[in-house]
C-alpha cells in the first residue's frame, strides 16, 4: 500500500506542479471564459437555499451575483453537501465558495475575501428535551445534532477534548448533511439539541412553527463568515474583497443585508483572521 | 499542493477506529443477509402462492432501488410513519433489506446445480424443508456458492461507507472528519482507498481458500 | 401524514433531475461497455502484460468504494489542468467502475466461444480483428445480454453516488426538496418509484432484446 499511496502522491504532485506552471491566477480563467464557479451547499437559509423551483437563492447568491456583475462574468453554482466543498476548494475544482466560518486553521490551508457576516453558534433544543442551557457541562453526556465537517461541529470536538480532560461525559455527536436533517434527528428525539449558528437557527424556527423549538443561547466566540478561494489564485481573492467592498460604498451590501437578516452590522476588512 | 503525510499521524485512531466499524458492520450485515436470504429462499421453494408472490415482489423492488434511496426511506421516511430506528439499527437494517435478495439468487442459482431427484428422496423419507436445505442442498453447493457470495460481500463491505451519511462512525465518516481538520483530501482519501484496497483484497483470498477447502473435499469425495 | 401540496411542488423539480439520472446512467454504461470490452480482449489475448493490467484494473476497481473513485477523479481532473467538469467526473468514474465488472461478465462469455470457430475462421482467412468483431464479440455480448442488462441496472442504481461531487441527479435533488419542504415521505417515496420504474424499463428493453437474439443462441 506504501508504494500505491507514494505513486498516487507523487502522480499528483507531478500532475500539480505541471498545471501550475501552466495555469495563471483563477481570475484571468474566470474573464476568460466568463463564468465563476460557485460551489454551494443551498441548504442553509438564510445564508442559501432553493426556491420551488429548485433555483439556488438567499443572501450570499445575492452579494455573488452582484459581485459577478461587477467583474461582467455569470454565476455557475455546483450544489454539493458542505463536506465535499472544502476539499475541492483545495484540489481547484471551483473558483470560490461562500458562507465559511473564518478559522486560523482553515487560512492556513484557503484565502479568505472580506468576511460577508459574522457567526455566532447556538444551541436550539425542544420544549420538553430538559435542556435549558447552553452552557457546554449542560450539555455533557447528551447527543447533538450537527451538520458534517463544519465549523460548530468541530468546535464541538474541541469541547469535547475538554470535558474528556474534566473527566466528564462528552456531548455525542451526530453529524448530517443538511440542517433540516438534524432538525429532523431533534423533532424524532435521536438528539436533544442541534449546534449551529444562530441567525440559521432561528429561520429554522420561524419556518418549523409546528414544532416546539427554542434557542436556550449561545455557544462559543463570534467569528467572522466569509467566501474562500484556493490560495494558488490571490488576484481573485483581492477582486472579490474589491467588488464587495464596491457594494459597501453603493449601499446595496447593506440592502442585501437588510433584506435577509433584518439588520444591518458593521464588518472587518483587514486582520479579521483570528489568531489561534 | 504539497504532500504531508506526517500530518495524518495524529488522527490515525481516528480512523482506526472508523476501520473497526467498517469491519463490524461488514460481517454483522452480511450474516444479517444472509439469514434472511436463506429465509427468502425457504418461503420461495416451501411458501403458499402469496407467499412467493410478496417475494417476488420485494425481490423486483430492491434490484430497482439504490441502496442511498432504500436507507433514506428506513432513517428519514419511516420515523413520519411512526418507527424511529437508532443510526447503527438503521444501517444493519439496510445492508440486511438490499443485500438479501441478491444473496437469495445466488443461493437459488447453486442450488438449482442439485439434481432434482435428491430433493424428491429426501422430502419422501420424511426430511423437511429446513433438513433438506442444511444436510442435502448446502455441503454439495456451498462450494458453488463461495464465489458468487465473496463478490456480494465485497459490495456489502463498500457499501457500508454510504453510511455515513446518517451518521454512522465508519470509515468514510471519520475520513470526511480527518479531511475537515487536516484540509488535505488527496492523502487522507488516498490512504483510506488504500486501506479499503487491502482489507477487501484479504478478503478475497480468505474467501478463496475457503472454497479451495470446500471443493478439495468434495473433489477427493468424488475420486473416491 | 403525506403533504400533497409538497409533492405537487417537488415532481417538476424530481422529473428534470431523473433526465439527469438517466443521462448519466446512459453515457456511463456507454464508457463501461467500452472500457470493459477492451479490458476483457486484453485479458483473454493481450499477453502477459496485457493480462496484468487488466487484472490490476479490475482488482482496483472492485476493492475500492465507489463514493472514493468519484471523489478521486473529481479532485484529479483539475490537477491534470482540466477545468472541474462535475458531470464528466461522474461519468468517467462510474463507467471506469461498472467496466471492471464487465470485464469479469465478458472474459467469462469470450472463453465460452469454442475454440473451434476461432481456428476455423482463421483457416479460411479472416483476419485477427475481424474474427474479434465479426464472431467472438457478438456470439459474446449475446450470450452475456441478462447479466449486462443487471450491469446497467447497477449503473443505474450508483447514480445518486454522484451527489457528492456536485452532480444533482435525482436523489440529491431529493436531499434538496427535503431540506426546503422540511418532510422526507413526500419526496423519496416518489424518487424511490422513479428509480423502481427505470430498473423495469431496462428490464423490459432486455428482454426484448433477448428475445431478439434467441435464436442466435447456442
Amino acid at each position: 500500500m506504501t508504494r500505491l499511496a507514494t505513486t498516487l502522491a507523487s502522480a499528483a504532485l507531478a500532475a500539480s506542479l505541471l498545471s501550475g506552471a501552466a495555469l495563471a491566477d483563477a481570475l484571468d480563467d474566470i474573464k476568460a471564459r466568463g463564468t465563476m464557479v460557485v460551489a454551494i451547499d443551498p441548504t442553509f437559509p438564510p445564508f442559501e437555499f432553493t426556491d420551488a423551483s429548485g433555483k439556488v437563492v438567499g443572501y450570499d447568491p445575492e452579494l455573488i451575483e452582484a459581485v459577478a456583475d461587477g467583474l461582467g462574468v455569470k454565476v455557475e453554482y455546483q450544489v454539493m453537501a458542505f463536506s465535499g466543498i472544502i476539499p475541492g476548494l483545495i484540489a481547484g475544482a471551483f473558483d470560490m465558495t461562500p458562507t465559511l466560518n473564518v478559522t486560523a486553521e482553515r487560512a492556513s490551508k484557503i484565502d479568505y475575501v472580506i468576511p460577508t457576516a459574522s457567526s455566532v453558534n447556538a444551541v436550539m433544543t425542544t420544549k420538553d428535551s430538559g435542556v435549558t442551557s447552553a452552557d457546554i457541562e449542560a450539555l455533557s453526556g447528551k447527543t447533538c445534532a450537527v451538520k458534517q465537517t463544519t465549523q460548530p461541529e468541530q468546535m464541538m470536538m474541541s469541547f469535547n477534548e475538554t470535558l474528556a480532560a474534566d473527566g466528564k461525559p462528552e456531548v455525542e455527536l451526530l453529524g448530517f448533511e443538511t440542517i433540516e436533517q438534524t432538525i429532523a434527528a431533534l423533532a424524532q428525539g435521536r438528539a436533544v439539541c442541534v449546534v449551529d449558528d444562530k441567525s440559521v437557527l432561528y429561520e429554522a424556527m420561524a419556518s418549523r412553527k409546528d414544532l416546539p423549538l427554542v434557542v436556550v443561547g449561545e455557544l462559543g466566540g463570534t467569528t467572522p463568515i466569509g467566501w474562500g478561494v484556493n490560495k494558488a489564485n490571490p488576484a481573485l481573492t483581492a477582486a472579490l474583497s474589491d467588488e464587495l467592498k464596491k457594494l459597501k460604498a453603493s449601499g446595496k451590501f447593506d440592502e442585501i443585508q437588510m433584506k435577509y437578516f433584518g439588520y444591518t452590522a458593521a464588518l472587518p476588512e483587514s486582520d479579521f483572521v483570528p489568531t489561534e | 499542493m504539497s504532500v504531508d503525510w506526517a500530518a495524518l499521524v495524529p488522527y490515525l485512531p481516528d480512523l482506526a477506529r472508523g476501520f473497526a466499524v467498517t469491519v463490524a458492520l461488514t460481517f454483522g450485515g452480511a450474516a444479517c443477509a444472509l439469514f434472511m436470504a436463506i429465509g427468502l429462499v425457504l418461503a420461495t421453494s416451501a411458501g403458499g402462492p402469496a407467499i412467493r408472490r410478496s417475494v417476488r415482489i420485494y425481490t423486483e423492488i430492491i434490484l430497482g432501488l439504490p441502496i442511498l434511496v432504500l436507507l433514506y426511506l428506513i432513517y428519514f421516511v419511516l420515523p413520519q410513519l411512526g418507527l424511529r430506528i437508532g443510526e447503527v439499527a438503521a444501517g444493519i437494517l439496510t445492508l440486511t433489506l438490499y443485500y438479501a435478495p441478491y444473496m437469495a439468487e445466488a443461493i437459488r442459482g447453486a442450488i438449482a446445480s442439485v439434481p432434482a431427484g435428491q430433493v424428491d428422496a429426501a422430502r419422501m423419507i420424511g426430511l423437511n424443508p429446513v433438513q433438506i436445505f442444511i444436510r442435502i442442498l448446502l455441503p454439495q453447493t456451498l462450494g458453488l456458492l463461495i464465489p458468487p457470495l465473496t463478490g456480494i460481500l465485497i459490495g456489502l463491505a463498500k457499501d457500508t461507507a454510504i453510511l455515513s451519511v446518517i451518521s454512522v462512525h465508519e470509515l468514510a465518516y471519520a475520513t470526511k472528519r480527518v479531511v475537515s481538520r487536516t484540509y488535505t483530501p488527496f492523502e487522507v482519501w488516498a490512504l483510506v482507498a488504500g486501506l479499503y484496497w487491502l482489507a477487501l483484497s484479504a478478503l478475497e483470498v480468505l474467501m478463496r481458500r475457503l472454497e479451495g477447502r470446500v471443493t478439495r473435499f468434495r473433489a477427493s469425495g468424488a475420486s473416491a | 401524514m403525506f403533504d400533497v401540496d409538497i409533492l405537487r411542488e417537488s415532481i417538476p423539480v424530481i422529473a428534470s433531475a431523473a433526465l439527469v439520472t438517466i443521462q448519466l446512467t446512459v453515457a456511463a454504461a456507454a464508457v463501461s461497455l467500452t472500457v470493459g470490452t477492451l479490458s476483457a480482449v486484453l485479458q483473454v489475448a493481450g499477453g502477459r502484460a496485457g493480462y496484468w493490467l487488466s487484472r490490476a484494473y479490475v482488482s482496483l476497481m472492485r476493492g475500492t468504494p465507489l463514493f472514493v473513485q468519484l471523489l478521486v477523479v473529481f479532485f484529479a481532473l483539475p490537477l491534470l489542468g482540466l477545468r472541474s467538469q462535475a458531470f464528466f467526473a461522474a461519468v468517467l468514474a462510474i463507467g471506469l467502475n461498472s467496466g471492471a465488472y464487465v470485464t469479469e461478465i465478458l472474459r467469462a462469455a469470450i472463453l465460452a466461444v469454442p475454440r473451434g470457430q476461432v481456428e476455423a475462421a482463421v483457416t479460411i482467412g479472416i483476419g485477427r480483428l475481424a474474427v474479434w468483431r465479426r464472431i467472438v464479440l457478438p456470439q459474446a455480448a449475446i450470450t452475456s445480454l441478462p447479466m449486462l442488462a443487471a450491469e446497467l441496472t447497477i449503473v443505474l442504481k450508483s447514480t445518486p453516488l454522484a451527489s457528492v461531487i456536485s452532480v444533482t441527479e435525482m436523489t440529491y435533488a431529493g436531499v434538496l426538496i427535503q431540506a426546503r419542504a422540511f418532510s422526507a415521505i413526500e419526496v423519496f417515496v416518489p424518487i424511490a418509484a422513479g428509480y423502481i420504474l427505470l430498473a423495469q424499463v431496462i428490464a423490459r428493453i432486455a428482454r426484448m432484446l433477448e428475445r431478439r437474439f434467441e435464436p442466435l443462441r447456442g
